[in-house]
């Protein structure tokens, strides 16, 4: 039962995994730049999850065209709308961050964050 | 030995959110917890009112008018953020890429001669696709920076400034802030309600013709700064000091 469930719900399942890379990425990476790549990839996995819970069986594209009959089923445009406001927040975050380690770069010399840390307890 | 542990840890994090997933509803179920009643109702009928034929467009600029002037406001903060962090590109800087030992060879800045137009031309379509089918301002503002990206990366960062000074790429930026502010005067002027439809008072002829062009010039105004804010911002962060 629980496995024909999981099995029903593979983007879910699918998601959950991606998230974890993107953890993996951002615990275990001593280089900022793969830090941030990493968060960027739990963003993406956020943003195939809530997509996908818009998702109707059997249903059309949300997008009205000369031959749509009256009771169609579209899938839920919410989620989609609600993911597009979500990229272009992570796009502009994912912006400033680098700015941010660029900066960072300039003033250490390196996007080491644990030899940043080692600059920091030598003076 | 930190590694083992973290991917422990990740393990059991996955089980953990593989219980709540077992619990969901199954996935393209009408009773999802995301289409509680929007689903089931009809809203074809109000979308179809406000004279787009995508939804997404509908809501976006329509049902949540709001959410988009903000998201313009959003990422034009992100790019002053990063001009005060990093500072405009001048006419005299270059990239790394221009040191690199690999020049652009002929075949790929041929090809890119040839493909940069019509990725331009496929942004722009987007851009005006986006009342009637798939596409929209993001998207096709998106698909403008990529091409000018292009561009930037094989003829080098001068060539772009020369293409686009900064005096008129500081007027395009804050296009789709004006833009905004000025549909939503037009509302305050006439309905007295910011961003609200302002033709509905008066002119009852050709009311879907007059949404959809409000929509069509918001649409335009955001998809062309949009793409121009994040070149901008490429071509600050890519400069060499």
């Amino acid at each position: 039962m629980i496995i024909h469930k999981l099995i029903v719900n593979y983007v879910y399942v699918f998601s959950a995994v991606l998230f974890c890379i993107g953890l993996y990425t951002v615990i275990i990476k001593t280089n900022l730049l793969k830090k941030l790549l990493g968060l960027n990839i739990m963003e993406s996995a956020v943003f195939l999850f809530i997509v996908s819970t818009g998702a109707v069986r059997n249903s059309q594209p949300p997008i009205l065209t000369g031959t749509t009959v009256k009771n169609t089923v579209f899938s839920n445009p919410l989620p989609q709308t609600l993911a597009l406001v979500g990229i272009i927040s992570a796009l502009s975050c994912t912006v400033l961050a680098v700015t941010l380690i660029i900066n960072l770069y300039e003033r250490c010399g390196t996007v080491n964050s644990d030899k940043i840390k080692l600059k920091e307890t030598e003076e | 030995m930190k590694r083992f542990g973290v991917i422990l840890f990740l393990f059991l994090f996955w089980i953990f959110l593989l219980s709540a997933i077992v619990h969901m509803p199954s996935f393209g179920d009408p009773r999802n917890i995301a289409n509680n009643y929007m689903a089931e109702s009809n809203f074809a009928a109000d979308v179809a009112q406000t004279g787009n034929n995508n939804f997404v467009t509908a809501f976006l600029f329509n049902f949540r008018g709001y959410d988009t002037f903000m998201l313009s406001v959003e990422i034009f903060t992100s790019l002053i953020c990063v001009l005060s962090v990093l500072k405009r590109e001048k006419k005299t800087d270059t990239t790394r890429l221009e040191y690199s030992p690999v020049i652009p060879s002929l075949i790929i800045s041929s090809i890119a001669k040839f493909f940069i137009p019509l990725i331009l031309l496929f942004g722009f379509y987007m851009v005006f696709q986006g009342l009637s089918s798939a596409g929209g301002g993001f998207i096709g503002g998106a698909i403008i920076a990529g091409g000018i990206l292009l561009f930037t990366l094989i003829f080098g960062l001068r060539s772009y400034v020369n293409k686009l000074p900064i005096l008129f790429r500081q007027h395009i930026e804050i296009l789709a802030i004006i833009a905004f502010i000025a549909a939503g005067s037009l509302g305050l002027l006439l309905k007295a309600n910011f961003l609200a439809f302002p033709f509905s008072v008066f002119c009852l002829k050709n009311q879907i013709f007059l949404r959809q062009s409000i929509t069509v010039f918001l649409e335009i105004a955001l998809g062309i700064s949009f793409g121009v804010i994040l070149t901008s911002m490429f071509a600050s962060i890519e400069k060499l000091d």
